[in-house]
């Protein structure tokens, strides 16, 4: 976190919770961890305010305490966390649009999620207690708890993962003797090991299938009800009781942002791979990052290793009715194509039948509803680009369906529904092959051929691969086409000669020489010099040009970050320019019938603000997106 | 050859003495190229034979002055008088713009001193490279994605989609229709090995007619490569073949107009669209600085869009 995130932070705290909070976690950010009496003297506030405002602040955990373990009764000293400050704030938005896109039958899921936003933690039975509808909102919580975008809390993570480290490597250090064959250094290294050891274990104390979950009582209705409702998202818990499982109402409840950065990364993976390879293959995509999502709990220093995933699971939850086989050009010639299907339809057939009988039970009102509503998003993002691919697949598909029903009208009935399934197998794994087969970005790794294909995802590769290549369509956005080019050459290359480029991009040295400049101040290049002499002289030096990326990314990310700031700061003048309306909207009376207590000039006058607001927002969330490719996803 | 006679030969200039290893041999000399230097007087001949001795490198002026000893002013004007009657030619070179350098005159400049193809009078000719890049990019888009001639594997299931959904909902079979709209895609099976290769590329370029110049092998590769860096093609089967990338354009391919990439495209460009992914003095805007956003002219425009 740089101090250009901490402005936003505090520039968004400001707003939303006022000024007293915001000078607390400003002053917290730029100074460091602080006791109550150094707080109040850095930030120059009473103490008693400071501790008003510490209360929301620890309850919403945007501050962490510690207290010394060694010093049980010395004050606490508090720590802001801007990660989960930024995840709360930036990310509130689309966490609560996720969920109400994800559970559109469960109505309470939203409210569940802004309710957590506010309160930070609340334990369940107090949430049942106060909500309306407490059936609703024990499916909601359910829900939530078992797709892992709610997590339980303990105590202990209301402190610093730095101090709870360091606290477990001081007991494994006591842990292992003083001797004098014993180097200190060779000591604390073993204590490291055994601590890391021990924190992967702290760190994934949420992580097993139910937590927060208890066996539901089978005679109540309500656990039924619920049990009915929650089919639907059994698959995305590996647990074969799942489906008994409703919330522990003694649990105390939080957001998992963790795991929402999982869900937004998926959503990166599928809209790449829709717009690099197709809209049907990106479904696959899809389905397959939501068969690997339970066992996905994190995406920066994650413990696990990545899922593997099979084809036929994939296979058993993919929509029905999607339609793999028209997507999949026939090869211009006759080729080996059939000797790689034949071995497939083999492995296929047994098994499939039983599979496909599943997953139509197992497809319920909402599974369709889901794929609507992907249907709907995938429309809405097809490209002109699509468009003429869709003429060219309509056109070929009306000129084949008249052959194709020539030969199929021979086909029994029963055979028939066999063949169909075999081949959709076939399909699936062709998609499968596609999203594996693409050297720049492997969407897919092929392990083996078990399960009818076992497929992981190597994060590091991919992510890295899909940082450089959104960097690089900035840039050439930025700087145009041409120093996009000569950024990829410079990244290929390593350490390369200005001459060379120019041979290398086609261009004149006089012509590049421009962009050069221009990629290294905005901060992707930088340039060596090597001497030919002693004497240091610019003409008998060479100059090496040579891009590196973490750098780099991470001087985008400040100025995303950076025009985020600006958007919200615009959007807090663009109030402040209308204060007459600003305050009469806050009335009460207003508040309640703004049609009838607004003249219609204000009328306008809010329109044309909440206008401006709305893309402010919207380009933030937006922009928000783009952080998370750069610093969030791996 | 009888030794006697040597003196004479040399002195005609129909024998010219060369060194090959530590042994002295003889050339003949055409009878024309021996006349041409008759008629020269000596310092000519001498910088003549040195002109000629370069071959089609050429050589610099100040080279034939270090190697004859003449004044500046003598092999001015012996290169004058060449140069006047035909003998020698003054190139430009690629790698040294600044030189006079000569050759004879019926020779052709070598590749090092042209630069090769993508040189015309030794600048480099930036529209053709432009035309062949892009020709090469159509080339290879045309032959690595599905024409309307090729047929899926197996069609839209119209007539099988509605024996199954008859079993189901009835809201299914209407949703069938709508996915037929939505999910449009064709693409060549992963196996696909048809995608050209390098030597499918330059055949293609010679057999077009777009371009009189001998393109190598080589001068392919390097056109391919430029297309690479571009993001516009890839390379597949370990480099042996080239497709390509889907979402680029002929025209632009990275540099993606608004239009080119429809609604697509914008949800990646969440940066460029704000003012600030343009604004040159960016690192200027702070609140209450010389420029900030609350002021900013650029954002108004912006909202107001």
């Amino acid at each position: 976190m740089s101090q250009f995130d901490d402005a936003l932070l505090v520039l968004l705290l400001r707003d939303i919770y006022g000024p007293l909070v915001a000078t607390v976690v400003d002053t917290l950010l730029k100074e460091g961890r602080l006791t109550l009496p150094l707080l109040a003297r850095y930030s120059s506030l009473p103490s008693s305010a400071i501790q008003r405002a510490l209360i929301p602040l620890i309850q919403l955990r945007f501050v962490l305490y510690w207290v010394p373990d060694d010093r049980p009764d010395s004050s606490p000293y508090y720590v802001a966390a801007p990660d989960r400050i930024y995840a709360a704030l930036v990310r509130a938005g689309s966490f609560v649009s996720y969920v109400e896109d994800r559970f559109p039958d469960l109505p309470a899921a939203p409210t569940v999620v802004k309710n957590l936003l506010l309160y930070g933690h609340i334990r369940a039975s107090d949430y049942l207690a106060a909500a309306a509808d407490a059936d609703q909102a024990r499916d909601a919580l359910t829900a939530l708890l078992k797709c892992k975008l709610l997590t339980t809390l303990s105590r202990a993570e209301f402190s610093p993962d730095e101090d709870r480290y360091r606290a477990v490597f001081k007991q494994k250090l006591a842990l292992i003797p003083r001797k004098t064959t014993v180097s200190e250094t060779k000591r604390e290294q073993a204590a490291e090991a055994d601590a890391q050891q021990e924190w992967i274990k702290v760190m994934s104390v949420h992580d097993f299938p139910n937590d927060g979950l208890v066996l539901s009582d089978k005679k109540t209705k309500k656990s039924s009800s619920s049990k009915k409702r929650s089919r639907d998202y059994a698959l995305s818990s590996s647990s074969s009781t799942a489906d008994n499982m409703v919330v522990d109402e003694s649990a105390i409840l939080t957001l998992n942002h963790d795991k929402f950065v999982v869900l937004m990364r998926s959503q990166v993976l599928a809209a790449l791979a829709r717009r690099r390879i197709g809209s049907v293959t990106a479904a696959v995509y899809e389905q397959a990052l939501e068969c690997m999502e339970p066992k996905l709990f994190r995406c920066r220093n994650s413990t696990t290793a990545t899922p593997v995933v099979t084809g036929l699971e994939i296979l058993k939850h993919l929509d029905p009715h999607l339609d793999l086989g028209s997507s999949i050009a026939a090869p211009r010639r006759k080729r080996s194509s059939s000797k790689s299907s034949k071995s497939s339809k083999r492995t296929s057939s047994s098994v499939d039948s039983e599979s496909e009988s599943e997953s139509d039970s197992g497809s319920g009102s909402s599974d369709s509803e889901r794929s609507r509503k992907r249907r709907r998003r995938s429309r809405s993002r097809s490209s002109s680009h699509r468009k003429k691919r869709r003429k060219t697949a309509a056109s070929s598909s009306s000129s084949s369906s008249g052959s194709e029903s020539d030969d199929g009208s021979g086909d029994g009935d029963g055979s028939e529904d066999d063949k169909v399934k075999s081949s959709r197998f076939e399909h699936l794994g062709m998609h499968l092959a596609l999203l594996c087969h693409n050297p720049a970005l492997p969407f897919l790794k092929k392990l083996s051929s078990r399960g009818g294909g076992e497929y992981t995802i190597d994060f590091e590769v991919l992510m890295g691969a899909i940082q450089a290549l959104e960097y690089d369509q900035l840039i050439a956005r930025k700087q145009g086409a041409v120093a996009c080019r000569l950024l990829r050459i410079i990244r290929s290359k390593g350490r390369i000669d200005e001459k060379q480029i120019a041979q290398i991009a086609l261009l004149p040295v006089k012509d590049i020489r421009a962009h050069l400049t221009a990629l290294h101040e905005c901060g992707s290049l930088d340039l060596q010099e090597v001497p030919k002499g002693t004497d240091r002289a610019p003409s008998r030096t060479y100059y090496l040009w040579f891009h590196k990326p973490a750098s780099a990314y991470a001087l985008m990310t400040q100025q995303i970050v950076r025009t985020m700031t600006r958007c919200y700061a615009r959007v807090v003048e663009e109030r402040k320019k209308r204060p007459g309306i600003m305050s009469k909207l806050a009335r009460e009376d207003v508040k309640r019938d703004e049609e009838g207590m607004l003249t219609a000039a204000e009328k306008e006058e809010v329109k044309r603000l909440r206008a401006a607001e709305e893309k402010m927002l919207a380009q933030i969330s937006r922009l928000d997106r783009l952080v998370v490719i750069f610093r969030d996803c791996i | 050859m009888q030794v006697d006679t040597n003196g004479f030969h040399c002195f005609k200039g129909l024998v010219k003495m060369l060194r090959q290893g530590d042994d002295l041999c003889y050339q003949a000399v055409k009878k024309e190229d021996a006349e041409k230097v008759q008629s020269m007087t000596k310092d000519e001949a001498m910088v003549y034979s040195y002109i000629e001795a370069s071959g089609s490198e050429g050589i610099w002026t100040k080279t034939i002055k270090a190697k004859t000893n003449l004044h500046q002013s003598v092999v001015q004007r012996c290169l004058k008088n060449l140069e006047g009657k035909r003998y020698i030619k003054n190139i430009k070179s690629v790698k040294y713009p600044t030189r006079k350098i000569y050759m004879l005159y019926n020779l052709q400049p070598s590749i090092d001193v042209t630069g090769g193809p993508w040189f015309t009078d030794s600048e480099l000719d930036t529209e053709f490279i432009s035309s062949l890049l892009s020709i090469v990019f159509r080339f290879i888009a045309s032959e690595s994605l599905p024409s309307e001639d090729d047929k899926p594997i197996a069609p839209p299931p119209k007539h099988r989609k509605r024996k199954s959904s008859s079993k189901k909902s009835s809201s299914s079979s209407s949703s069938s229709k709508e996915k037929q709209v939505s999910y449009d895609q064709l693409s060549f099976p992963a196996s696909y090995s048809k995608y050209p290769s390098l030597s499918d590329i330059h055949d293609f370029v010679q057999n077009s007619g777009i371009t009189t110049v001998d393109l190598a092998l080589s001068d392919i590769k390097a056109l391919v490569d430029v297309l690479i860096y571009d993001g516009k093609i890839e390379t597949i089967d370990d480099g042996m073949s080239y497709r390509v990338v889907l979402g680029a354009t002929a025209e632009n391919g990275a540099d993606l107009g608004g239009d080119e990439d429809g609604s697509g495209g914008v949800a990646w460009d969440a940066y460029t669209e704000v003012p600030c992914g343009h604004c040159s003095i960016v690192d200027l805007c702070k609140t209450g600085g010389p420029v900030s956003a609350e002021e900013c002219v650029y954002f108004d425009e912006w909202l107001i869009q």
